[in-house]
């Protein structure tokens, strides 16, 4: 939460949404429990279908 | 510095007369059936990264640093908490692995102080031990956030120190109250 938002408040963006996949990557296959390997997957969808509230994406570069 | 350096296989020893055959990174082994894969791999002087897991207490699972990967089998289960089956085909070592265990490795240390140099515990420490192993370099979550670093010291106890700061939640102290000294609760 506290990375994402800094990805939201634009701070080191890219390399802070990285670690926040990485986070999710470690998760799906890390955790214990199914909920801990299960959260990781709307977080994962959010940044790959609307990358643009992100930071990414075709609506941020018109916009820079 | 611990004064006798024993070899820890990371779990108990099974006791079953049955044995399993199954092959660990390209080598073969043969344990009594219930070993944990973790313990068959030490057998081979194959060393598992682990944090939670010691011979002298039963497996439990909470630290995911030992993670492998089974030919055939879905996801990474952890190598203490699983037993060996005859025929399986493990890995230890693989890129997917070593970049989950940095990941793990990597939010123990974002909850931990920095501390090493005038630790009490500098040079006998698995946490330390096992940053190296896995590779760790660096922490990139930063330590603004919310944390347990400077939480106080529960010195209560005439045994035992409890530091949340730099404890990592693997239940290991408790484990060996229960189950070696037989006086918890
Ligand atoms: S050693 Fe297996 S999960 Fe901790």
């Amino acid at each position: 939460m506290e990375t994402l938002d800094k990805v939201i408040a634009n701070k080191d963006r890219e390399r802070n949404l990285q670690v926040v996949e990485d986070l999710c990557h470690t998760m799906k296959l890390g955790s214990l429990c199914a909920l801990g390997g299960f959260t990781p997957y709307p977080v994962l969808s959010a940044i790959k279908h609307f990358p643009e509230d992100f930071g990414r994406g075709h609506l941020s570069v018109a916009a820079e | 510095m611990a004064l006798i350096q024993e070899i820890d296989y990371g779990t108990p020893a099974s006791k079953a007369e049955k044995r399993v055959t199954l092959t660990i990174d390209g080598q073969k082994v043969s344990v009594p059936e219930g070993t944990s894969i973790m313990r068959a791999a030490m057998e081979l002087n194959n060393e598992i990264p682990k944090l939670c897991a010691t011979d002298s207490v039963e497996a439990y699972g909470s630290c995911r640093l030992c993670l492998v990967e089974i030919e055939g089998r879905n996801g990474t289960p952890a190598s203490c908490t699983t037993p060996v089956a005859d025929g399986i085909v493990v890995k230890t070592q693989t890129p997917r692995l070593k970049q989950l265990r940095k990941g793990v490795m990597e939010l123990y240390i974002s909850d931990h102080p920095l501390d090493c140099l005038t630790c009490s515990a500098n040079g006998d420490c698995e946490l330390q031990d096992m940053a190296g192993v896995v590779g760790l370099r660096e922490v990139r979550y930063g330590y603004e956030g919310d944390n347990h670093i400077v939480s106080k010291k529960d010195e209560s106890n005439p045994y035992f120190t409890y530091d949340p700061a730099k404890c990592i939640v693997c239940s290991r102290c408790v484990r060996a109250c229960e189950e070696v000294q037989g006086t918890f609760g």
